[in-house]
């Protein structure tokens, strides 16, 4: 096991410096270079060629791209991800203070999410076919067809509008996060009541529980004791992805309702091409998505020793 | 489940006469401003009413669902041709040129989707165009991963090494064996992808990172609809079913498609 994960870490290494290449170099995709963005968004005009060459000369835009590129990752491991252009405020604070706001969006989302997809996915799978199942199956089908801001826009219309009870946007008061949370929430529980039932169904049809039913267990007992179990292991390894989406995996919901999260952060930025900021914003999600993939492998790993990483046929992929 | 894909079918078929046909069926020019039947509700006249600018919602939402459904299928095929072509070639050729081709596709896959994809359209500037190249850009090594995984898995199936023990030669045995086997589970997969690519393009134009108005584009229609939530609910309801309805026909017909095509799952899910 720690071989298999110092394997992972030093193999992390090639990538993530890849990653911070490919994150700095984002910027020159843009048809127009830096200097100009930088100056337009200062001046609120077109910059002459002199204010250009004179801004390249003061940054170090006029040096080879790799020595900048060296310059800024030795900054970077230092804390230093430079300034936002449009406000000032320090890269790497925005970073944490969103990354928090996401975080309080996402987990409650997600418990609500379990909380009503695992009591209806179980139950489904225990009455396979009946009303219920049927029912169930066709929610969630709907379900999975709506996009989440539009779930979002249909509840603000409701309690916000018609009912006047909730407020549509803003961060300050818990109140706030209640609508926000039920858009995503309801809007995540739909593909994981499928999954809980795909997975409890797998598992009702095997071996052992014919043993257990054999021997004489009741009904329930089985249930909680033996499938459930064994059922949990893909939809831990689910949970654990879709939390790995809570990086901009929410903009369009954040966006919506004014949530001060990384995806309505980002968003903005990258609409108002704030370089240090977009670069800044890349490195460090693509560094939490990397180490939190590696966590979730090793999770799995740990739950069921069986899973094989060497193959890579994509069989455990998801 | 035969219902299934009856129903999924017939519900793609008349999807593809909105896409198709609809700006034969729509009664207005989707771009006419007409500021005196500004915000109205549903009439003779404006089936669905009308937006902001007076315009047609009925003839506007047929030439968005056309937007969103093609953007959609060009970044689907563009992100499976170019998959196919790395996937089979890193699986083919093995050795460095897999290794150096696997490198580069986790790093792809190294970046969130939506992060990044943001970040490419932000960074070239919002337009339809754009949001296809960025949408490319970051699902393509998604497809080929998968395509690498079956080719290598066909080339260890007994019924290859029979044909080569036969006296198959390399490219016979790749053309009519290895690569027919990849094209099935490629395609389901490009076909389940077509869905979730669409809820990314309805989404970025949501947040004004995709298609610009005045261009008809279901998201971006629901973001200018944002101001006229109280006056006006039709400008957002209408769009959000269309959108439902788009997805849920590809997702009915993949469920259904799947379960055609490979009967071993279905015995498995429906037992």
């Amino acid at each position: 096991m720690i071989k298999y994960i110092f394997r992972r870490l030093i193999y992390l290494i090639p990538v993530m410096i890849i990653t911070s290449f490919i994150a700095y170099m984002l910027v020159y995709l843009s048809p127009s270079s830096p200097a100009q963005i930088i100056l337009k968004a200062r001046y609120t005009s077109e910059p002459t060629q002199e204010q250009v060459e004179d801004f390249n000369e003061e940054y170090g835009f006029d040096k080879p791209i790799l020595v900048q590129y060296t310059s800024w990752l030795n900054k970077a491991m230092h804390g230093d991800l430079g300034k936002s252009l449009t406000d000032g405020s320090d890269v790497l604070e925005d970073f944490i203070y969103s990354f928090i706001a996401s975080a309080k969006l996402y987990f409650s989302s997600q418990l609500l999410a379990l909380l009503i997809a695992l009591p209806i996915g179980v139950y489904s799978a225990f009455k396979a076919n009946s009303l219920f199942d049927r029912f169930s199956r066709a929610y969630s089908l709907v379900g999975i067809s709506l996009p989440d801001f539009w779930l979002g826009m249909v509840l603000v219309y409701i309690f916000s509008i018609m009912l006047n009870i909730l407020p549509s946007f803003g961060y300050t008061s818990p109140k706030n996060l209640i609508l926000p949370m039920l858009a995503l929430g309801l809007s995540s529980s739909f593909s994981l009541i499928r999954l809980v039932r795909t997975s409890v169904l797998e598992v009702l049809h095997l071996n052992y529980i014919r043993t257990a039913r054999s021997k004489g267990l009741g009904e329930g007992q089985i249930m909680m004791k033996h499938a459930l179990r064994n059922a949990m292991i893909p939809i831990v390894t689910v949970l654990g992805i879709h939390l790995t989406h809570f990086i901009g995996g929410a903009v369009a919901i954040e966006s919506m309702f004014a949530w001060p999260g990384l995806g309505n952060f980002f968003a903005k930025a990258a609409s108002s091409q704030d370089i240090p900021v977009i670069q800044g914003f890349v490195l460090l999600s693509a560094i939490f998505f990397i180490i939190a993939n590696l966590i979730i492998d090793i999770i799995c790993k740990q739950l069921d020793p069986r899973i094989d990483f060497h193959n890579e046929s994509g069989k455990n992929n998801g | 489940m035969g219902n299934n894909l009856k129903t999924g079918l017939v519900l793609i078929f008349v999807l593809a006469a909105i896409v198709f046909a609809g700006p034969l069926i729509a009664p207005y020019d989707p771009f006419e401003v007409d500021m005196s039947v500004r915000l109205q509700g549903i009439s003779l006249a404006h089936i669905m009413g009308t937006d902001q600018l007076g315009r047609d919602l009925f003839s506007r939402l047929i030439y968005a669902t056309g937007t969103s459904v093609k953007i959609s299928l060009v970044v689907v095929a563009a992100s499976m041709t170019i998959g196919f072509i790395f996937g089979s070639v890193a699986a083919f050729l093995g050795g460095a040129v897999d290794e150096f081709l696997m490198r580069i596709i986790d790093v792809f896959m190294a970046f969130p989707t939506k992060i990044f994809t943001i970040a490419i359209a932000g960074v070239l500037g919002a337009s339809a165009f754009n949001i296809t190249l960025a949408l490319i850009f970051t699902s393509w090594a998604s497809y080929a991963r998968m395509v690498r995984g079956c080719v290598l898995t066909a080339k260890q199936l007994p019924f290859i090494d029979a044909s080569v023990a036969l006296g198959a030669n390399r490219r016979y045995t790749i053309v009519k064996h290895v690569l027919p086997s990849v094209f099935q589970p490629l395609s389901t997969f490009a076909f389940q992808r077509i869905a979730h690519t669409m809820m990314m393009i309805v989404g970025l134009s949501f947040i004004g990172l995709g298609v610009q108005p005045p261009t008809p584009e279901l998201g971006a229609m629901i973001n200018e609809s944002k101001n006229f939530m109280t006056t006006a609910p039709h400008l957002f309801v209408f769009p959000g079913l269309l959108i439902s309805y788009v997805v849920f026909s590809f997702n009915i017909l993949d469920d259904s498609l799947r379960d055609y095509w490979d009967p071993r799952i279905k015995s498995e899910l429906v037992l």
